[in-house]
């Protein structure tokens, strides 16, 4: 489970899925005004660039990764 | 009320009130949460935000999104495609987003100020404010954006202690003891009864908190809002409240630093003058030079799942540990363990109750109920029994009990209490929390600044710690639960404690410029993991430490003297393997490198705590000495020595702390630690 776009034409470049993420998973494109998923194996799925974002640009997908890795630890 | 879980769906449509109609100038207006740290920066707002080149290296062949060539990232090779291992690039598929961009480097690299502080949670946020209301120039540097890392864009309640409500000081500190394993640091505790309402009233005024008495009571509050299925339908009516941290922040006139990490402090002649870090992305070094520096770094976790911490990582303690200062408290980290078979992301584990933008008030520390809370005792049997499979058996709190809120705040039945538990969102019940190993019981682990210490001034002239994982003052002993619901009050004041200090010492001090040759020599090591050509990532590091450190036999199911030399062997072969070689191919990995050598130190000093310690008490648990041993009623320190080698001390704690030490094992410890404990010394528990 990640960060994923739901629409990159919705994304109006307001960066605040960059100022939020605590993980540093997402870059500003200035030239295009997108902000820019680019290190999502960072992303601990906390929810705040979803929660924030204006235009439902940033989506979380529910596709459970690695459903194990946290039991019995 | 027993519901299964439902699979988190992902939210559909536009869901933005206005919608198109609505200007993109409005959007930012409402969408900007960062405001006083971007103009602080004046790097990442939009205003400065020149158009940025692509980075060559990362797919820029491609201008538009979506380009199966850019995303995948092969290159030409003898061996035909193979993915470009050369470019900073993520290995995962990104179809659809645009090639990485540069980041451009700050303006400044070079600041100077009387007070700098370092971290930007609860703690930070309440030194900076104390220090620039003593009229003091202060820097706040944080790794990401104030308010939104850490631990602090997470807590539950915040509670206070009221004189009139809660029960006498004595009887008080008496819950404490039984509570905290007689480990309890009451002088600490003394300062957050005094002090923690005026805390809470000043995070109330600042906006931090809303008053509801329920969530459900609220205008956001959706019917049938079950598990958060439509979170985001009452998101974009009630404000964020992180985006507080920066408006007080640049309110008192304190410059904000985003995205810088600091690396290391800057001692000379055995005073701290300041402190270098990273502008990461851009991979920039920059230097503060300081009067006086307030570490307020947070805790550490390997793992964030289950717990959205990640970007804590335990750089105080590897400052502090760096320059000759004790560290403590390492041995009892640890208490989000999960036994359910929970998938690892913390949105369907843990996050939810806490990301609502609706914020439940107070709650008061049931220092009485605490006392008798199960330590590792449930979680160990289930450990040991095997784990229950049935994804679906995680159950939901619903109705008064739910809520994460509601778990801690209990006033014993006074419904007039202002403090009563509020209620959240239902959340999922059971050992959900995953695995955030390395996680802090609050207060116990970091620079020991001694018994009597009520400033955070550390031992080293101009350097102060505190707030959770930084400052190891064990307010609440070593065990998570007495203090519960009272981190995010005690962070505040202590905070305010190191801030107001700090101020004060640098009152005098005279101007400080830093020393250029120790600038350099710190500039080349902040910048080294850059300038390998090969070497290990720090993804990967993370990754064998948390293999070494998660298992049940490392913490909550029972250390052994085997298993921990297991984990000591493995840890120090990791440590020689990787020394100097963690390498960043970004900006981004940058930081992660030093964040991979903070973790790997913590966990070194972690392993070798448990071994130093030869009982069970809090939240550490040794199988094969299963009960605590008065023997072991003192603090341990670890100092980094002369020839790098560890220097183990130990503190005496005060008696009014212990409490007296040659009363019966039952009264001093009313509750199991945990089975075999039980076995040895509670008849009525067998």
């Amino acid at each position: 489970m990640s960060v994923i776009r739901q629409n990159l034409d919705s994304c109006i470049g307001c960066e605040t899925c960059v100022n939020v993420c605590p993980m540093d998973v997402f870059r500003m494109d200035a030239d295009h005004m997108k902000s820019v998923i680019a290190y999502v194996q960072s992303c601990q799925t906390c929810g705040q660039c979803w929660l924030n974002c204006p235009t439902d640009s940033i989506g979380l997908q529910d596709a459970e990764v690695s459903f194990g890795i946290n039991y019995g630890r | 009320m027993k519901k299964t879980v439902q699979p988190l769906e992902t939210p559909g449509g536009s869901g933005v009130p206005g919608g198109s109609g609505v200007s993109r100038r409005a959007f930012i207006r409402n969408a900007t949460v960062a405001a006083g740290a971007i103009g602080a920066m004046g790097t990442l707002g939009l205003a400065g935000c020149a158009p940025q080149k692509s980075s060559e290296a990362d797919g820029a062949d491609s201008d538009g999104p979506g380009t199966f060539a850019g995303d995948t990232r092969m290159t030409a090779s003898a061996d035909g495609l193979v993915p470009d291992t050369t470019a900073d690039i993520t290995y995962l598929p990104r179809r659809g987003e645009y090639p990485t961009p540069a980041v451009e480097a700050p303006p400044t690299t070079e600041y100077t100020c009387d007070v700098l502080v370092v971290g930007g949670g609860l703690t930070g946020l309440n030194a900076a404010y104390a220090a620039a209301s003593a009229g003091k120039s202060v820097i706040l540097a944080e790794k990401g954006t104030p308010g939104y890392c850490g631990l602090s864009a997470w807590p539950s309640c915040t509670a206070y202690y009221d004189p009139e409500l809660d029960a006498d000081m004595d009887t008080w500190d008496h819950y404490m003891r039984n509570s905290c394993d007689c480990f309890a640091n009451l002088n600490w505790e003394d300062a957050w009864c005094a002090e923690s309402k005026e805390a809470f009233e000043r995070l109330q005024q600042w906006g931090w908190i809303q008053s509801y008495d329920r969530a459900a009571d609220t205008e956001f509050w959706v019917d049938g809002n079950i598990y958060h299925d439509d979170l985001k339908g009452y998101k974009n009516s009630v404000p964020d409240r992180r985006r507080v941290f920066c408006q007080v922040l640049d309110d008192n006139g304190v410059t904000t630093l985003d995205h810088i990490m600091i690396t290391d402090i800057v001692e000379e002649n055995g005073v701290c003058m300041g402190a270098v870090g990273l502008h990461y992305q851009s991979e920039t070094f920059v230097s503060i030079a300081a009067k006086a520096v307030v570490l307020a770094t947070g805790n550490g976790v390997i793992k964030p799942m289950g717990y959205p911490i990640g970007s804590d990582t335990y750089d105080g303690v590897w400052i502090g540990y760096n320059h000759g200062l004790p560290i403590t408290g390492l041995e009892f980290e640890d208490f989000h363990m999960t036994t359910s078979y929970a998938p690892s992301n913390s949105l369907t584990n843990n996050a939810y109750p806490y990301l609502e933008p609706v914020w439940p008030t107070g709650g008061t520390v049931s220092a009485e109920s605490m006392s008798k809370q199960k330590k590792v005792n449930e979680r160990y049997t289930e450990f040991a029994n095997g784990f229950n499979l049935e994804y679906n058996d995680i159950t939901l709190m619903d109705g008064e009990e739910s809520g994460a809120a509601a778990s801690v705040a209990s006033t014993n039945g006074n419904e007039s209490d202002p403090r009563k538990g509020k209620m959240t969102s239902p959340l999922p019940k059971g050992h959900v929390y995953g695995a955030a190993v390395g996680m802090s019981v609050h207060t116990a682990a970091g620079i020991w600044c001694g018994v009597d210490d009520l400033t955070c001034a550390t031992g080293l002239p101009g350097l102060y710690a505190a707030g959770d994982g930084t400052n190891g003052c064990y307010v609440g002993g070593p065990c998570y639960g007495a203090q519960r619901g009272s981190t995010s009050s005690f962070m505040s004041v202590q905070g305010f404690h190191a801030g107001t200090y700090a101020a004060q010492y640098a009152d005098g001090v005279g101007d400080v410029t830093l020393p250029q040759a120790a600038v350099d020599q710190l500039k080349e090591k902040a910048l080294q993991p850059t300038t390998l050509e090969r070497g290990y990532h720090p993804e990967w590091i993370k990754e064998v430490l948390h293999s070494i450190m998660a298992p049940g036999w490392m913490n909550w199911g029972g250390a052994t003297e085997e298993t921990l030399n297991a984990a000591l062997t493995n840890i120090t072969t990791l440590r020689d393997l990787v020394k100097d070689k963690i390498y960043a191919q970004s900006g981004h990995a940058l930081r992660q490198a030093h964040e991979a050598e903070h973790l790997l130190l913590a966990m070194e000093l972690k392993v070798r705590a448990k071994l130093e310690r030869k009982e069970s008490r809090g939240h550490h648990y040794r199988k094969d000495y299963p009960s605590r041993d008065d023997k072991y009623l003192y603090f341990l320190t670890m100092t980094k020595g002369e020839d790098g080698s560890i220097s183990w001390g130990k503190v005496d704690l005060p008696e009014r702390w212990t409490g007296d030490v040659n009363a019966d094992y039952l009264a001093r410890y009313p509750v199991p630690q945990n089975p075999l404990d039980a076995k040895l010394h509670y008849p009525e528990a067998n």
